[in-house]
């Protein structure tokens, strides 16, 4: 048959969208994105709070160098090479040119709108500047867009690795200074710094250049693009990709050895330490903190009578609750469950009790901590209703783990 | 002799009309080793697994201590260890705390947990490792981490797979010291394994399987007579009855 670079590239680009797709599905089911919903709707609504009362020293051509500097770095190009690929398509050497170049068509045209997103959403606060002036920024973004990602496609078959990050570092010089002069009228400066960059390019670089791409690089940089991604998602949901990292966390599992020893606590021991170890204890204690920064936030500036608050705290209490019950899924095949001399049924009772003890904490601190603006002035009401929200999720998680308890059992 | 194993007309596989192993019979009792060979796919992790519980058999009865797993599931599983074929340790605990969540499992007292826990750890050179997270250890030290949990468990039979996989020179004689001790002390072990010299030399006695059932089972000496006979020349060791045995079912591409 026929390779064709076209189809496989196709079927790489559904088939990496088709491994995310169910951990977003999960995250949608946690709650996160009504959680994020509402932090986008209080981000524009604080944004457009400093539009209307910028304060006349804000350094927005500061923020706007690096806001537009990174955009201007930012490189969404995915290659979806896989480790096996040097086998199997090393031999369509050519044919893969062409699909590469699929590859970075996709990326130039998402980083170029995204730089275009950002230029004309920076205009916003560009109130001093005149139309014109914004005119040429929007040139010299495409421009400078154009240059750099060329330039830094191009760096993906240097083998010279030394030479690379030194000409990622200057790009990334050029990329922020290039804005700043902008901002600061000096738009010849900023082309010079361009000219300088494409000059060196083709000069130093141009050269070395392989006359295929470099595959070890590209399967390099596909591989920490596909880790970083699971990395984010497991921020939220338990990503199986990842292979499960097991951090000691002495500062968690000392409490493991307060358990008592016998033999009725032996699957309470596996797992809380498996809690207290395993991503599930990470993502646990991130939601406590981020959870009860956010409530605090809102409870101390009264957003919605301080129902905004109980709102972010219900959704990262939810959010911990079902992480604790996908903590018995990561023992769920092991064979020494069903080789250690203790029924299925007082496993699952000793692990329940851990679950319980786990929910239980959390609803403390995410009652306590975020209502202590409420405290202050004496509001016990809503600190009373805190309480019960929280204790609600708690209920509410120990009846769906039981039922599910049982029908593992059966 | 008290039988602390009791196997009588096993049949199983993973699928219910078609069996992997077929009428197995054989016991071990108190203080013997056994020794259960075979090439690969003879049904000797079958046999094991459902020794363990974790295959139903679609005949035939597995006894220890002359109870069934349905008869008395708490005996059952509390007299006996297993040493897999590759290591599977709970990743998120340290060695000491694996140590101790099997000392915990079956039972042990705490105070002789600490005496044995330092004991296992000095025997096995992993005093200092202690406190590492078994994710961290190499192969030979998790399947050193394997067999000091089945030690800790003090059980009246032993069913270890394969056990030198992995282990250093001065871990796999530590093993076979602390095997024969298990052995003088009363514990009853099924240890399967490829390497014969090794099960010549430490075997009370032998089960050598093929596609499914038992070949032959009997002492060493039981066996190379057996062999000598059937096939009327001098067999001197267990090897060379091994592939006597095993050559009258295979081609000579294979022996």
């Amino acid at each position: 048959m026929l390779f064709n670079p076209h189809e496989l590239y196709l079927s790489r680009k559904k088939a990496s969208l088709q491994s995310i797709l169910p951990y977003i599905r999960y995250i949608a089911q946690s709650g996160l994105l009504l959680v994020i919903s509402l932090a986008v709707i209080v981000f524009i609504d604080q944004y457009f709070k400093l539009l209307k009362y910028t304060p006349e020293q804000f350094p927005y051509d500061i923020v706007l160098t690096f806001v537009i500097g990174l955009s201007f770095i930012y490189s969404p190009f995915r290659s979806w090479l896989k480790p096996a690929d040097v086998i199997y398509l090393m031999p369509k050497q050519q044919a893969m040119q062409e699909y590469i170049r699929f590859c970075s068509r996709r990326g130039y045209l998402i980083s170029l709108i995204i730089t275009v997103v950002v230029v004309v959403l920076s205009f916003f606060i560009l109130r001093a500047y005149d139309d014109e002036a914004k005119l040429y920024i929007i040139l010299y973004s495409v421009v400078a867009k154009n240059v750099i990602y060329h330039i830094s496609y191009n760096l993906s078959s240097l083998t010279n690795k030394a030479l690379m990050y030194t000409m990622k570092s200057i790009i990334y010089f050029v990329s922020f200074l290039g804005v700043y002069f902008i901002f600061e009228y000096s738009v010849l400066v900023s082309y010079v710094m361009l000219s300088i960059l494409l000059v060196i390019h083709y000069l130093y670089i141009n050269k070395q250049l392989n006359q295929f791409f470099n595959w070890q690089q590209l399967i390099e940089d596909e591989q920490r693009k596909v880790h970083r991604t699971y990395r984010f998602l497991n921020l939220f949901v338990d990503v199986p990709h990842i292979q499960s990292v097991t951090k000691k966390r002495q500062y968690l599992a000392q409490f493991a050895h307060n358990i008592k020893f016998t033999r009725t606590n032996t699957f309470s021991f596996l797992h809380y330490l498996t809690f207290a170890r395993s991503e599930v204890g990470g993502i646990y204690i991130r939601n406590l903190v981020v959870g009860c920064i956010i409530a605090f936030i809102m409870a101390n500036t009264m957003l919605w009578d301080g129902y905004a608050a109980m709102f972010f705290a219900v959704m990262f209490m939810a959010m911990n609750a079902v992480q604790v019950s996908t903590l018995r899924q990561i023992h769920q095949h092991s064979v020494w469950q069903n080789i250690y001399p203790i029924p299925l049924t007082k496993q699952h009772k000793q692990m329940t009790s851990i679950e319980f003890r786990l929910l239980l904490v959390a609803a403390i601190i995410f009652t306590l901590l975020p209502t202590t603006p409420f405290m202050m002035v004496g509001n016990w009401q809503l600190v009373g209703q805190f309480a019960i929200a929280m204790l609600v999720i708690v209920l509410w998680r120990m009846l769906v783990i039981r039922s599910r308890v049982k029908k593992l059992i059966k | 002799m008290d039988a602390v194993l009791q196997v009588e007309e096993l049949s199983g596989g993973y699928h219910p009309r078609k069996a992997i192993i077929k009428q197995l019979s054989f016991s071990i009792g108190k203080g013997q080793l056994i020794g259960l060979i075979g090439l690969n796919g003879a049904g000797k992790s079958t046999t094991i697994k459902h020794i363990l519980g974790l295959m139903k058999p679609q005949s035939g009865k597995v006894y220890i201590l002359g109870k069934t797993l349905a008869d008395d599931s708490h005996t059952y599983r509390s007299s006996l260890a297993y040493v897999p074929e590759s290591p599977i340790l709970y990743e998120e605990m340290t060695v000491e705390e694996h140590l101790k969540m099997t000392a915990m499992a079956y039972d042990v007292k705490e105070s002789n947990y600490k005496q044995e826990l330092e004991g296992l750890l000095k025997r096995y050179r992993m005093t200092e490792k202690r406190n590492i997270l078994t994710s961290h250890l190499s192969k030979g030290m998790k399947q050193k981490v394997m067999i000091m949990s089945a030690l800790m468990a003090k059980p009246k039979l032993l069913i270890i797979d394969e056990p030198f996989l992995g282990l250093d020179p001065l871990g796999i004689r530590s093993l076979l010291k602390q095997l024969v001790q298990l052995k003088n002390e009363g514990t009853a072990i099924l240890m399967s394994s490829h390497i014969l010299s090794t099960v010549e030399q430490f075997c009370d006695g032998i089960i050598l399987m093929h596609k499914g059932e038992v070949l032959v089972q009997g002492t060493v000496e039981q066996i190379i007579a057996d062999a000598t006979r059937s096939f009327n020349g001098q067999i001197n060791n267990l090897e060379e009855a091994f592939y006597h045995f095993i050559a009258e079912g295979e081609s000579e591409d294979v022996v």
